[in-house]
């Protein structure tokens, strides 16, 4: 067995054992417990812990977010109240983007000129829709959420990405705020003027991207980056990285909000966030050795449940 | 007695060693330092050339020291940089690999441009105060106890209160090497 091929058969062993340890325990605290059922206070947050963390490589692996696989998972399949759920999410697409915002910056791969009028836009949408997911009912936002997180699957396995869109001529929105740059491609070595079209639409679907993040603390990267790339024609590493520093702002406007409201607790949020963010970096690990196609389909079969599983529970009906 | 010599016997005299003004930038530092490293003109390198920069100020006195670790910790934070600006690009890795684009090391793509334009930064903003110094008249074997005190590669050598050269731990190492080979 050659060097890579133990180290990816360790990586995938490893998982795999986490899994295997983490899924029963898991299921066997929820049937048999709700938080305060007389479990020591570590027994919920360490079990946030290693969901979190195998949650953080696969959604690496897969190609989605920590954030989008979190809320329908935990608020699916643990016995948290969504609006805590939703406040933590938040928290930990926030985290991520704040994170690597600093780097994607200093790589001039995230574009300020492109992400101010967004985030503009986008977070006081944000906002709107914490308030909104906070004064409904609490089944109505569940029904919502796994319509959308549908929605998101049948987006993952369509949306086609385009490397460098074709932009004919800028828009007059665009030229008026100056929305272009130059990066440095590091695959062919050139450096790539972009610019971008389509600004108003662009913008106007960022509104309804603002309400969805705020209202279900899913980070929006899924939706910022086929309308940064495809509608509006930015090069798919400037929409992918301008999209994570958007979350940072948008994400902490509606971060606001559940703080606020108290849908924040620290001892949900402190172990998801380490636990995704030390996935994640596992998860890229992993993936320097190999990629493997079928994780992204097993990950979107497991968004798919989620998003039966949290329309069901919104809906009253019990499935499964 | 070869460790019984002053450190004036053996420093690099100040004009053959690599120096820049505080003002000049990481990019205008290494190429002084390559020039003395390996002397093109002469198709001539040497292997055991400065492995730091005097960094001199325009009143000549000496302002700091660049050593090849620091340079390398700001052309390549994320391989040589400290825990917090690994992490920062290996963030950078994770964000386009969530997003399932199909180039993963975007921090090792772009390492190119990024390593050029870190050599754009002026030395002062990352030269280290120089720790100690020798008078000419300082004897080898006490050179050599204030270089593993000190833990430093190099140090100025000082008389009457004029930088006249340096002396580099590989001489003092070759000073030592002469007791072995006679």
């Amino acid at each position: 067995m050659t060097g890579s091929g133990r180290k990816l058969s360790r990586c995938w062993i490893a998982v795999a054992l986490l899994a295997a340890i983490a899924i029963p325990a898991v299921a066997a605290a929820s049937e048999a417990a709700l938080p305060g059922d007389g479990h020591a206070w570590w027994f919920w947050p360490l079990i946030l812990l290693v969901v979190t963390f195998i949650m953080g490589i696969f959604a690496v692996l897969g190609g989605v977010g920590g954030g989008v696989l979190f809320v329908p998972i935990i608020s699916g399949f643990f016995p948290f109240h969504l609006d805590f759920v939703r406040g933590t999410g938040l928290l930990v697409a926030l985290a991520g983007a704040l994170a690597a915002g600093p780097g994607l910056l200093k790589a001039n791969l995230a574009s300020l000129r492109l992400a101010m009028p967004v985030a503009l836009i986008a977070s006081t949408c944000a906002i709107a829709g914490a308030m909104l997911g906070l004064a409904l009912p609490t089944s109505v936002v569940q029904t919502a959420l796994g319509a959308t997180i549908l929605a998101i699957c049948v987006l993952m396995l369509t949306a086609k990405k385009s490397a460098f869109p074709n932009v004919p001529e800028a828009d007059r929105l665009s030229s008026a705020l100056a929305i272009c740059g130059v990066y440095y491609e590091g695959s062919s070595g050139r450096k790539i003027d972009w610019k971008v079209h389509r600004t108003p639409q662009g913008l106007a679907l960022f509104v309804i991207i603002g309400v969805m993040a705020g209202m279900f603390g899913l980070g929006a990267g899924w939706a910022n980056v086929p309308v940064l790339n495809l509608l509006m024609g930015a090069p798919l590493k400037i929409s992918v990285a301008t999209s994570k520093f958007l979350l940072s702002i948008t994400d902490t406007s509606a971060a606001w909000i559940y703080m606020n409201q108290g849908c924040v607790l620290p001892l949900m949020v402190v172990p998801s966030l380490l636990g995704i963010m030390l996935g994640s970096f596992v998860g890229v690990w992993c993936l320097k050795i190999a990629k493997p196609t079928f994780i992204r389909w097993m990950v979107i079969t497991i968004l798919a449940f989620a998003g039966v599983k949290a329309l069901t529970k919104g809906l009253g009906i019990t499935f499964f | 007695m070869p460790l019984r010599k002053y450190v004036s016997e053996i420093a690099i005299p100040i004009d053959k060693y690599a120096v820049i003004d505080p003002e000049a930038t990481l990019q205008e530092a290494i190429m002084s330092l390559r020039r003395s490293y390996c002397k093109m003109e002469e198709g001539i390198c040497s292997e055991t050339g400065p492995r730091t920069i005097l960094v001199i100020d325009p009143s000549g006195q000496l302002a700091g020291i660049v050593d090849f670790r620091s340079l390398l910790r700001v052309l390549v934070p994320e391989v040589a940089g400290n825990v917090a600006e690994r992490l920062e690009f290996l963030g950078v890795s994770v964000v386009f690999a969530e997003a399932g684009a199909e180039e993963l090391g975007e921090a090792k793509e772009a390492l190119v441009a990024r390593v050029k334009n870190n050599a754009q930064i002026k030395v002062k903003e990352i030269m280290r105060k120089n720790k100690a110094r020798v008078e000419a008249d300082t004897t080898l074997i006490d050179a050599l106890k204030l270089i593993f005190r000190k833990k430093l590669l190099m140090l100025p050598v000082y008389e009457n209160e004029k930088l006249i050269g340096v002396v580099r731990d590989a001489d003092l190492f070759l000073a030592v090497a002469d007791i072995v080979v006679d």
